[in-house]
């Protein structure tokens, strides 16, 4: 028996050799196909005008995918982390794509065809990202696809189909490569700089007095360590008198923060910004008070109010403050748009979160693309539209983005940063986000973005609303 | 001194979780056998309900604590027992492990469609005002840190009370040993079993109503499996069985945790290495270099003999002419399935197709070892990651050929795993799968933050193959170099097996003494399975990442490689047949099987409700549940199944042969195929 085996191995190791020795003899290259694409946008082609009022019932056959005109809709497919065992929010995303899409529906549509959802996915916090998409761009006959999830491996698939793609952007993967251009990938954000340690930070920290700041994140994570140095960079090029007292970005997932805070307590730490996810951002809070450390966070994603609903989570978090990704419910006067949203938004759902508001805008930046596109629209046409507009701010709701460059990655290319850094601003005081640093009618407060512009003492308050007010 | 005595103090606190959890693994193991690695899930399905009840329905927290503690955890150590472990006393402890590894799977996947715990992010623990602050000398401790100090403290010193002073902790160890000689004496075994589970079970519930309080208050199922995995490392340095060593293992480790968080300086090498996977390093350093550890043989029943073995794989009976008519069958079926992929399929058919021809490669490396060498190997994720980033590495940064890359991806990871395998050999049972778990959670923790491995945040690309003048950039070509890779592999481990190395396997799991009488050395043969596995996973590690074009780090996360042992071992862990259906399942079951295929089927049998898409939680509950079946058919469950079809199919044959000639039994020469 054993010999018979053993002539058996040996058959077998000098198949596997011979097929190794050809392989790696014939192996003379590598494919080149997927390597030579820009990353610049060229203007070329983009439709000057959007639709007029009478063209936007115009309706004119179409063979596009994703149009079906015996339906008379324009369907689109969802992608979200739908399956999460960390316990984030992402299917909400979809309530915002639906609340805007009623709104249109409501008022007839637009080029006489309804917006519909065809299609939702769950990508399983990621890990099949890739695979939904390829599905989705295959099998869901989808114009369009509206994504919100934790990796985003399937941008490539996404960008060499042409596929107008609209999502939370949360991941780096939105920018484009140096292998394939993602021009067609649109985001409530351009795409992001982890290390590019902007101005607002140091700003607050300087018109709040306070003198040394300590900063946390994941060591596990590279985005978690990449955002603290750039946040200390941050520090260290614009505010010279703030000692960045504490570092640490070797943090474990779901370890001990006890050691931490009673570092920053003996370093007299005043204001603590995290690279952190909620959670943990919430244990290092119960740290900092059972150790009586009284120092300010500056929450990220934390524009939550249903957290804000439970009175222990609110007193964890008095006096930190929270800038919210689009702009703040809570401004007086509310913004035409964020009143649209928010009572739009009751018919879809009752918990409403800020990812919620994310896909309200991102359907709108969709709906914006096809008016621009006009009644003949395309898919190219729609991108094209997009990528002309140098300042678009879905009606003020979200810093102006000029999608002629944002598409890159602002980490290795300066140049390819937005015109405007922006924030907008909130306390949280007794269980509820109060907004700061408003005037009335301009939500946002701005800063020169560049990384030579020092901070000024007042930052430019700015509305990016049609008419300038909101 | 303020740093040590801080750090002490601190230190015990978060300690006294890790004991909590290491007393609970050590309870399990000593009273039922079992390696509880579902024990984290367990305490998270009580956690779920006293959030619900508590947090969500201002249920008062006595009332809250009864029904999720004290009913809902021993109820599932009923059910537990009754349906599954009870049937398990007798089977190798491997079995048992991977039967708890699929209840690690299936329970987060069952309480989630009832709890939507992305919402659970205010929990309140079992005293009220839990946050109020004491301070006592140095130590400020607040009222939830002092219940789960408390808590520990009385949950060891009951279990050490009743194992030490009681009849009843006697005759547990007694069943565990062997429940048929136990009988004998007079113990009811079945009783006994089922007390046991309740016990562990209600420790399970303990910690699921306390652990969210020093986990930010979220009560989400991956907080309690990491608290779990860590604590793992004091259960392990009490031997599993020390109750005493696995309180004081566990408080020490949180000492020494939050010492290193203290003194070691936040923005150093070592802290940035050592800090994240310091509970996974103190394993891999454990189970390495405890001499305690060498070789020791986990509880088997002296009577399990007595049993009849397995049943041989239904490919190992049947007779020649219906192997072939099978191999045609399937022949046939695959060159229609090919057909279709190639000349009618979408883009997303594909894509199916090559990812189930990769994760076919890589699931023959489970087929390898666990299949051939009976191991369990929780590293194989590990082991495709690393095959991944030596190949997008060598690509991209060395401009190398991708096919060559590929290749030395897997040369690497077979390297790797040969490396592994030779500390983990001295170790028996299931201290050496936990030795590939501690691998594959520090290589996970220390290394894959490193660009120079991943790329960072914008991961490694790695560019398609390009063969002479083939170029692999089109999908259908890369299929093409996946199904002959793929043939390559299965060429390959049907040699291994029917060769020297299979057979020596063979000898060796028969019995290793009887093997080393006759020359042949389990080590060297193991040490080659494992470089063997390794390597296949690599190859397909790389393959992977050539065909994403970039190297995904979330592909090959450890608790990813934990679903594809379950998901293997459900459906066929012996047979090049079984990695084929599970990488059909892994590809096909989330993305087609539950959005589509079932609720179509569902629609179209009954008139009474609409099914839309059902949850991917399913997935994860179905092959969790699957594995489960592991002890009763190590085959598998297609292979088990299609036990009875075979036989009557033969039958058929049988009585169709000519008359005279007498019906062919078993081929026993035939290898499975």
């Amino acid at each position: 028996m054993i010999a018979s085996g053993g002539t058996n191995m040996r058959a077998g190791r000098l198949l596997a050799t011979s097929v190794a020795l050809a392989l790696a003899a014939a192996a003379c290259g590598n494919s080149k196909s997927q390597s030579g694409s820009t990353t610049t946008q060229s203007q070329g082609g983009a439709p000057q005008t959007t639709a007029s009022a009478a063209n936007l019932t115009k309706f004119v056959p179409s063979n596009q995918a994703g149009v079906d005109d015996a339906k008379r809709e324009i369907r689109v497919a969802v992608i979200t982390s739908k399956t999460n065992p960390l316990g984030g929010k992402y299917v909400q995303y979809t309530d915002g794509v639906k609340a805007y899409f009623k709104l249109i529906n409501d008022h007839g549509g637009i080029y006489g065809r309804k917006l519909v959802i065809a299609k939702e996915r769950d990508d399983i916090i990621g890990t099949q990202n890739a695979q939904q998409v390829t599905a989705s761009l295959s099998d869901d006959n989808a114009f369009a696809t509206f994504v919100a999830t934790l990796q985003f491996t399937g941008a490539d698939a996404l960008a060499k189909a042409g596929q107008p793609t609209f999502i939370w952007n949360i991941n780096p993967e939105m920018a484009s490569t140096p292998q394939v251009a993602h021009t067609n990938i649109f985001g409530s954000l351009g795409a992001l700089c982890f290390n590019c340690g902007g101005h607002f930070l140091p700003w607050l920290v300087t018109k709040e007095h306070y003198t040394k700041v300590g900063i946390l994140a994941y060591g596990v994570s590279a985005s978690s360590k990449i955002c603290a140095a750039g946040t200390k960079k941050g520090y260290q090029l614009f505010t010279p008198n703030v000692k960045v007292a504490f570092f640490d970005d070797t943090i474990p997932f779901s370890g001990d923060l006890a050691a931490d805070v009673a570092k920053m307590k003996a370093a007299g730490v005043q204001f603590v910004t995290t690279c952190m996810d909620t959670n943990e951002v919430a244990k290092l809070a119960k740290e900092m008070k059972q150790q009586g450390l009284n120092a300010t966070q500056n929450l990220p994603n934390a524009y939550d109010h249903d957290s804000l609903g439970d009175p222990t989570t609110a007193a964890l978090f008095e006096n930190d403050f929270v800038e919210p990704q689009n702009s703040a419910w809570e401004d007086t006067p509310q913004s035409p748009a964020t009143q649209e949203y928010l009572t739009a938004v009751k018919a879809i759902t009752t918990h409403p979160v800020e990812l919620t508001e994310s896909g309200w805008i991102m359907a709108k930046m969709f709906v914006d693309g096809l008016k621009g596109a006009g009644p003949e629209f395309t898919k190219q046409k729609v991108i094209a539209y997009l990528n002309s507009q140098t300042a678009y701010s879905a009606d003020g709701l979200i810093v102006p983005i000029d999608w002629t460059k944002q598409h890159n990655d602002p980490q290795s290319n300066l140049a390819m940063r937005g015109k405007y850094e922006c924030a907008t601003v909130t306390q949280i005081k007794a269980g509820k986000f109060v907004p700061l640093f408003t005037e009335p009618g301009k939500p946002w407060i701005c800063f020169d973005p560049s990384p030579k512009a020092p901070i000024p003492t007042e930052p430019q308050h700015m509305s990016f609303a049609p008419g300038g007010k909101g | 001194m303020d740093n040590f005595f801080g750090g002490l103090t601190d230190g015990v606190a978060y300690g006294a979780v890790y004991a909590l959890l290491a007393i609970g693994l050590v309870l399990a193991y000593k009273t039922s056998g079992v390696f509880n690695i579902a024990f984290g899930v367990q305490a998270y399905a009580s956690g779920a309900l006293y959030y619900t009840l508590h947090t969500s329905h201002d249920v008062a927290i006595i009332p809250a604590f009864i029904v999720s503690v004290v009913l809902l955890a021993p109820l599932i150590g009923v059910i537990l027992d009754r349906l599954l472990f009870r049937f398990l006393r007798s089977a190798p402890e491997m079995s048992r492990l991977v039967v708890a590894l699929g209840l690690l799977v299936a329970i987060p996947g069952i309480v989630q469609l009832k709890f939507d715990q992305t919402l659970a992010i205010s929990s309140q623990g079992i005293v009220p005002h839990g946050d109020t602050v004491y301070n006592i000398g140095p130590a400020v401790l607040n009222r939830d840190q002092l219940a789960i100090i408390v808590t520990t403290a009385i949950v060891a010193l009951a279990v050490i009370v009743l194992f030490r002073y009681t009849a009843v902790g006697l005759r547990m160890r007694a069943v565990v040993e062997s429940s048929r000689m136990a009988e004998l004496n007079g113990v009811n075994s079945d009783r006994v079993s089922m007390l046991s589970w309740v016990l562990t079970s209600f420790v399970a519930g303990l910690a699921g109503v306390l652990l969210p309080q020093i986990t930010g208050n979220q009560v989400v199922d991956v907080y309690y499996t990491t608290l779990v995995t860590a604590a793992i490392v004091a259960a392990v340095l009490a031997s599993l069985t020390s109750v005493p060593l696995a309180l004081a293992a566990g408080i020490g480790l949180g000492v020494l945790q939050e010492w290193l968080n203290r003194f070691l300086p936040t923005n150093s090498v070592v802290a940035s290495n050592i800090r994240p996977g310091l509970p996974f390093i103190a394993l891999f350093l454990v189970l390495a270099l405890d001499p305690r550890l060498r070789h020791r043989r986990g509880t088997t029943d002296p009577l399990a003999n007595v049993d009849p073995p397995p049943p041989a794989p239904v490919a190992g009976t049947r007779s020649s002419e219906l192997t072939w008519g099978t191999r045609i069958f399937w022949c046939v079926i695959g060159a229609i399935y090919l057909y279709y992929v190639f000349f009618h399929g979408n883009d997303s058919v594909l894509d199916d197709a090559i990812r189930i021809a990769i994760y076919a490669i890589i699931f023959c490396s489970i087929v390898v070892a666990t299949g051939l060498a009976g191991q369990v190997s929780f590293a194989q994720a590990t082991f495709a990651g690393i095959g991944g980033a030596v190949s997008a590495q060598l690509a991209t940064q060395q401009g190398m050929s991708v096919i060559l890359t590929i290749l030395i991806g897997a040369l690497v990871a077979g390297v790797v795993g040969m490396v592994v395998s030779i500390p983990a050999l001295r170790l028996g049972g299931i201290f050496l799968t936990l030795f590939t778990f501690a691998f594959a959670l520090a290589f996970e923790n220390v290394f894959l933050k490193f660009g120079w491995i991943t790329g960072g945040i914008f991961p490694e690309a790695e560019p398609r193959p390009q063969l002479g003048s083939v170029d692999f950039a089109n999908n259908k070509s890369f299929l093409a170099l996946c199904l002959v890779v793929l043939v390559l592999v299965s060429a390959g481990v049907v040699l291994v097996r029917g060769g020297t190395t299979g057979r020596f396997l063979d000898a060796v799991r028969g019995s290793q003494v009887a093997a080393a009488s006759i020359g042949i050395s389990a080590t060297r043969a193991r040490i080659v399975t494992f470089g063997l596995s390794a390597a296949i996973a690599g190859l397909g590690g790389g393959l992977l990442t050539s065909y994403e074009g970039h190297y995904t780090p979330t592909n090959w996360a450890t608790f990813v490689g934990l679903f594809w042992v379950v998901i293997v071992v459900t459906l066929g862990p012996r047979t090049i047949e079984g990695a084929l259906q599970a990488a059909f399942g892994f590809i096909l079951f989330a993305k087609r099987v539950l959005p589509v295929w079932l609720p179509w089927l569902i629609n179209h049998i009954q008139p009474f409700g609409h099914v839309g898409t059902l949850p991917a939680a399913v997935q994860y509950i179905f092959f969790g549940l699957g594995a489960v079946t592991y002890a009763k058919h190590p085959e598998g469950i297609l292979e088990a199944n299609k036990r009875k079809p075979m036989q009557k199919i033969q039958a058929l044959i049988d009585r169709r042969r000519s008359s005279g000639e007498p019906p062919e039994t078993a081929t026993s020469g035939a290898a499975p195929a």
